[in-house]
């Protein structure tokens, strides 16, 4: 198995369990044997880049992480975080793009230089239900379609719309499907057969497991995900989609 | 020979095998929400069971709020809920066990309402959602009913961040309704909605019990909930259809509890607080 979205670090609101050890450790309870870990610790910090050094430094130790380093375009040194990223031959990093403070539609720029160096971006839409924020630390979702639209902006770099809800997915399945290197990860799908339905669409090759560790229970996300759907297609989304994604090293 | 892959696939599930029986406190009807194809109430009985029955669930208790969700009902509205809650229960073999939806803006039709669903038709607790924050006096009679027919209250409750819908209860309203009504017994929805703070409101009134349905599966507040209320307060709970019945009965699952305390919550404390026609 293969957790494609999962965190490490603090968080103002609440006191995760988010050492990354014990995120490794939480997933790996629940079979993953690789896991995508980003860092939390630059979400709000000016410069976002400075908290990647804990998932390099997780990845060096830990065999099971693979780092997915936090780029944010609007730091003026940020082509140098992407060649450090190219460098530690890193395959996917993160847009946070409303903790960053940019709108999608003005990122081509930025999205034609990460595909150039041939790299998966991973927009992720939302960290926390905005009911649930701290009320001095709102931050709206990036809206799910925005994603879409920039995917279909650049179809020959790989996008994966991350934390999207079920139905968002759901609505936009056709344009999902329309491009070959649009995928969307599990991890904050909730709801009633909400797996069978996106499978039902069509879009089985088209989904990454992901548990949103620490924030949510690893156990959870595995539910959604085995509870409803045949073994073929539940190993697809838990480990096959993303190996092919991430190559024979994942 | 099984593969790797299946044999993890069989542990995962063993590991979601909630190992006894079930009742989930908290589910509505697919015809109140989430756009599912289903065919009458036979369907959405079978459709809306046979998801519950793939997560382990034995028996919920439901309760429709009309296929449009008006927030504060008529009398004609929530009577046809409950008509087709009832209708979902003779349909099920018992497998649902509806509780009746009122509103307290109209409360001499929902007093008759209450009578004629609870007296008469045996449904086995009452559910208030969001016509009138509890601190409202609209409430007080429907809760005197409810101690009287020997009923829980699920009174929905959030905290959010936003802002509450204008007749939308706080945990700390729903703790003021538990004061004044000391004899009766509340189950505060949504224990992720309400959030920690939430927990604090509601901590010192015994006759709250907390369902844990609704919100995203957080790490710990399961956990957060046994300590600060006693697991003997703690309920299970999904929201489906809105919420899967599987990632919701996980948070119990995966809690770090006893198994003791995890059987508290999935079957004990609910079945203590029903009426005796329902266990």
């Amino acid at each position: 198995m293969i957790d494609a979205c999962a965190w490490t670090g603090h968080w103002g609101s609440m006191a995760l369990p988010g050492a990354p050890g014990d995120v490794v450790d939480s997933v790996a309870d629940v079979g993953s044997s690789r896991v995508l870990l980003s860092p939390l610790d630059g979400v709000f910090a000016h410069n976002a880049h400075a908290a990647n050094g804990a998932v390099y430094d997780a990845a060096h130790t830990d065999g099971r992480v693979l780092a997915a380093p936090v780029i944010d375009p609007t730091v003026a040194t940020w082509e140098e975080e992407l060649q450090r990223a190219v460098d530690a031959a890193v395959l996917v990093v993160r847009w946070l793009p409303a903790y960053s403070g940019f709108g999608l539609s003005e990122a081509d720029d930025w999205a034609r230089i990460i595909g150039a160096a041939g790299r998966i971006l991973w927009v992720q839409t939302r960290l926390e239900d905005a009911r649930r924020q701290h009320p001095q630390a709102l931050v709206p979702d990036t809206d799910a379609a925005e994603v879409v639209e920039l995917a279909r902006r650049h179809p020959d770099m790989t996008v994966v719309l991350g934390g999207a809800t079920w139905k968002a997915v759901l609505d936009l399945a056709p344009a999902i499907l329309s491009l070959p290197r649009c995928f969307a990860d599990t991890s904050q799908m909730d709801g009633m057969d909400s797996l069978l339905r996106l499978v039902d669409a069509g879009l089985a090759p088209r989904l990454l497991y992901g548990s949103h560790a620490p924030f949510f229970m690893p156990l959870a996300a595995v539910a959604r995900v085995i509870l409803d759907l045949d073994a073929e297609t539940a190993n697809l989304i838990l480990h096959d989609n993303a190996s092919t994604l991430l190559g024979p090293d994942a | 020979m099984t593969s790797p892959a299946d044999d993890l696939l069989h542990r995962l599930r063993d590991r979601l095998d909630p190992g006894g029986p079930v009742i989930d406190t908290h589910v509505h009807p697919l015809d109140n929400f989430g756009s599912f194809d289903f065919d009458g109430v036979r369907g959405d009985v079978e459709r809306l069971r046979g998801a519950a029955q793939r997560a382990g669930i034995t028996r919920a208790c439901l309760f429709s709020l009309y296929s449009s969700t008006p927030r504060d009902p008529t009398p004609e509205q929530y009577r046809a809920a409950n008509d087709y809650a009832l209708a979902m229960r003779d349909t099920s073999d018992g497998f649902f066990l509806p509780f009746c939806y009122v509103s307290p803006s109209t409360p001499a039709a929902a007093g008759d309402e209450i009578d004629r669903c609870v007296a008469g038709e045996g449904m086995v607790g009452i559910k208030l959602w969001v016509a009138q924050r509890a601190t409202e006096p609209g409430l007080d009679p429907i809760l005197e009913r409810s101690v009287d027919l020997g009923v829980p209250v699920l009174q929905h409750a959030w905290r959010k961040t936003m802002g509450n819908l204008p007749g939308e209860s706080t945990p700390a309203d729903v703790a003021e309704l538990a004061r004044r009504h000391p004899q009766a017994r509340i189950i505060m929805a949504h224990l992720n909605g309400c959030n920690p703070r939430g927990v604090e409101d509601v901590r010192t009134c015994e006759n709250i019990y907390v369902d844990t349905s609704g919100g995203d599966p957080e790490t710990g507040m399961v956990e957060l909930a046994v300590e600060r209320l006693g697991a003997h307060r703690v309920i299970y709970g999904s929201d489906a259809p809105i919420r899967h019945f599987g990632v919701t009965l996980a948070k119990v699952l995966g809690a770090r509890l006893s198994d003791a305390d995890k059987r508290r919550i999935l079957w004990d404390n609910l079945r203590n607080l029903l009426p005796e026609r329902a266990r």
